[in-house]
This record gives structure tokens, C-alpha cells and sequence, in this order.
């Protein structure tokens, strides 16, 4: 019962079909190629780091001025960027250079600082915060997921050559986040 | 194969950033409810780009490509402070929620900045940095009129259908991108429609 409800909550918290957010990133993989599953784990990880970096750092941020919270986040997504980036130089030859890649694009996304934007008010502990990101995280899992299986038949033959690919990829996640909305209405 | 040339006017229309690179969608799907608010979300992107490409000409080249996009970032979170003042300034009852910030790590600002400069040389590049900005004003002003006239009936707060907006719910995020997607849908069956012009005029031609 508690898996269904964190699927149902991954569903209708999900950062792309209720907020539109990492919908570039996800379309741009869609469209020029290269390991969505990749960029996909990396948000996961961001999220929930920078979840829980946004909950550390809302004390000092609450006192000062709100403009400086892009460059508060990014700062600290920078730590974890670096991090990354060095464990990246561990792996072996074949996944490096797309590991790298997907780390490039995912560290500073909009789902990321959307994650951090938000966690001031969907989170009252850290764990909560922690908790948060990994479900915003495991939420983009889900929808690229989604995106990857709808892909071949978006991009078919059958498909007209005026919505084939991108756009008929923005209409099919517009009706997911139609569908999305509709499950929080029922389960509210 | 003949190899077409990319011209900075092609920004507009041909490379234009959100309907056919896919950028930006975010703020494009879920600020353009009403145009105020297209018109805040114009101002703030154009600002923080301008200011932000500009600024980034200062970053070496030599320095490695992880540091370059962190600086990138840095840059933009720190023209955003005086872009979110001057909004706040010039658009006194409009807010645009956590999508104002979100403009500071656009894709634009980051990956794609590089890829482009690199290709096009510093002028070249300045011109398709300002067409990609039109082309975007564009895309954002259009949505905004379509979403509030057929949303609330009204276009930047004046009354045009006497009795209301036809489509409610025209102003909920799904709605926003399936718009976008049918706008995106047009300029790529204009483009499929132009190619195969060009295509039957080289058979004729040969």
C-alpha cells in the first residue's frame, strides 16, 4: 500500500507533467539522441541533493533577499557537480564520455532549481526535503520512461509529418499532465 | 549535398528556440496564461540573456568546458538579481512564480551558447543570439493572446468576448503545452512545406 502511494504520489507530484519543468531537457534527448536513462539518474541525484541543500540552506536565506537564491542553489550544485564530475573520471572508457555529457546537462536544469525552489514549501524536516527530491527525481525517471516507450510511434511514418517527433511528443505529455491533473483532483 | 547556411534571420522562424530547438518550454508553457504576464516573461528572458551572453564573452575559452557552464550559470544567477528588481519595477502586479529564476539555467544560457559560438564566430553569433530573442518574443506573445482570449475573454485585461473565455481551463499547465505542441506542429509543417519546395525546384533545376 505505501509503494502505491509513493507511485500515485510520483505521479501527481511529478516536476514535468504538473510544473512543465525539464521538458527541454527530456525533449532535446528525445530529439539529438544519447542515454536519457543517464540524464535521468543524474537528475535523480541532484534532486535529491539539492533538495536536501536548499532545507540546509533556507535559515540563512530566509533573512536575506530572495535574489539570491538562483546563485545560493547553483553554488551549491556546483559541489555536487564537482563531485560528480571526478567520479565520472573513474568509469571505464565506453561510458565516460556519455556519463559526462549527461552530467553537463542535468547539474544546472530546470528541474533541479525547480526542486530547490520548491523544497521551502514541501518540506518541514530534512528528511522530508531528502524525501521530496528523491520522489521529484524518481518522478523524471518515470516520465522519461513514458517518453522513451511513446518515442517510435511518435516518430513512425503513420504519424503525419507536421506533428511527427517533437511536437507530437509536446502534445502526448500535455494530455499525461491532463491525465495527471485529473488523478490529483480524484485522489484530493 | 548542398549544405544550407544558417543566417541569424533564420533565428526567427527556421531555428526558432522553442517551437523548433525545443527550449525554454517551461516558463513558455506555464507563464503565458495571460499577456502580462507573456510580456514580464519576454522582458525577463530578453534581459537575462542579453546581459548574460554578453557578460559570458568575458569567460576564457581555455578554461575547461564543465567550468565554462558553471560560470555560465553564475553569470545569469547574478544578472538576475537587477532583471527581478526592474520586473518587479515595470510589472508591479504580475508574478511569475518560480519560472523567473528558472531562466537562469535555460539551455540556452548553457550547452547551446557554446555549441553556437563555437560554429558561428563572435558577430554572427550576436545576430543569432538577437534573432533567437525575437523569435522567442514572438512565440511568447502570440501564446499569451491566443491562452487569455480564448481563457478569460479578455486580452491585457480588456474585455473582448462579452461572455467569457471559451476554454477555462486554457490557463492549467496541459493545456499550455499542448498548445505549444500544436504552434510547434504549424511552423513544422511551414518548414516541411518549404523544404519540399526547395527540393522540387533543385529536380526541376537539374
Amino acid at each position: 500500500m505505501y509503494l502505491l502511494n509513493e507511485c500515485i504520489l510520483c505521479i501527481t507530484t511529478n516536476l514535468l507533467l504538473t510544473k512543465a519543468l525539464g521538458l527541454s531537457l527530456l525533449g532535446k534527448q528525445e530529439r539529438v539522441g544519447g542515454s536519457r536513462w543517464l540524464i535521468c539518474l543524474f537528475l535523480t541525484i541532484f534532486c535529491t541533493f539539492g533538495a536536501s541543500a536548499a532545507f540546509l540552506l533556507e535559515p540563512f536565506l530566509a533573512d536575506t533577499s530572495v535574489y539570491l537564491r538562483p546563485l545560493m542553489y547553483i553554488l551549491s550544485c556546483a559541489v555536487l557537480y564537482a563531485v560528480c564530475l571526478f567520479v565520472c573520471g573513474f568509469l571505464p572508457q565506453q561510458i565516460r564520455k556519455r556519463a559526462a555529457s549527461a552530467l553537463h546537462q542535468s547539474a544546472f536544469s530546470c528541474a533541479v532549481m525547480g526542486v530547490c525552489l520548491l523544497t521551502a514549501e514541501n518540506a518541514g524536516s530534512l528528511t522530508q526535503a531528502w524525501h521530496f527530491g528523491l520522489r521529484c527525481g524518481i518522478g523524471m525517471l518515470l516520465t522519461g520512461w513514458m517518453m522513451d516507450a511513446a518515442a517510435p510511434y511518435l516518430n513512425c511514418e503513420k504519424c503525419p509529418q507536421a506533428v511527427r517527433g517533437w511536437p507530437a511528443m509536446l502534445i502526448y505529455i500535455g494530455v499525461l499532465s491532463m491525465a495527471a491533473s485529473c488523478l490529483i483532483r480524484t485522489v484530493g | 549535398m548542398k549544405i544550407q547556411t544558417q543566417t541569424a534571420a533564420e533565428g526567427l522562424f527556421r531555428r526558432n528556440i522553442i517551437l523548433v530547438a525545443g527550449l525554454i518550454t517551461a516558463p513558455a508553457a506555464v507563464c503565458t496564461d495571460t499577456m502580462q504576464r507573456a510580456l514580464m516573461l519576454c522582458f525577463s528572458f530578453d534581459a537575462i540573456t542579453v546581459l548574460t551572453i554578453l557578460l559570458s564573452g568575458l569567460v576564457p575559452r581555455k578554461i575547461p568546458y564543465a567550468l565554462r557552464i558553471l560560470s555560465y550559470s553564475l553569470i545569469a544567477a547574478l544578472v538576475y538579481i537587477p532583471t527581478a528588481v526592474a520586473g518587479e519595477f515595470l510589472f508591479p502586479k504580475i508574478s511569475l512564480g518560480i519560472y523567473l529564476p528558472l531562466l537562469t539555467v535555460s539551455l540556452l544560457l548553457t550547452s547551446q551558447r557554446d555549441y553556437h559560438f563555437v560554429k558561428s564566430g563572435w558577430l554572427r553569433f550576436v545576430g543569432m543570439v538577437f534573432a533567437d530573442i525575437l523569435g522567442f518574443d514572438l512565440v511568447i506573445l502570440l501564446m499569451g493572446a491566443v491562452r487569455e482570449l480564448l481563457g478569460f475573454g479578455t486580452l491585457m485585461g480588456e474585455t473582448i468576448l462579452p461572455s467569457g473565455g471559451v476554454l477555462p481551463s486554457m490557463s492549467g499547465v496541459s493545456l499550455g503545452i499542448i498548445l505549444l505542441g500544436l504552434f510547434a506542429a504549424f511552423a513544422q509543417a511551414v518548414l516541411c512545406g518549404q523544404g519540399k519546395e526547395q527540393s522540387d525546384s533543385d529536380v526541376s533545376a537539374e
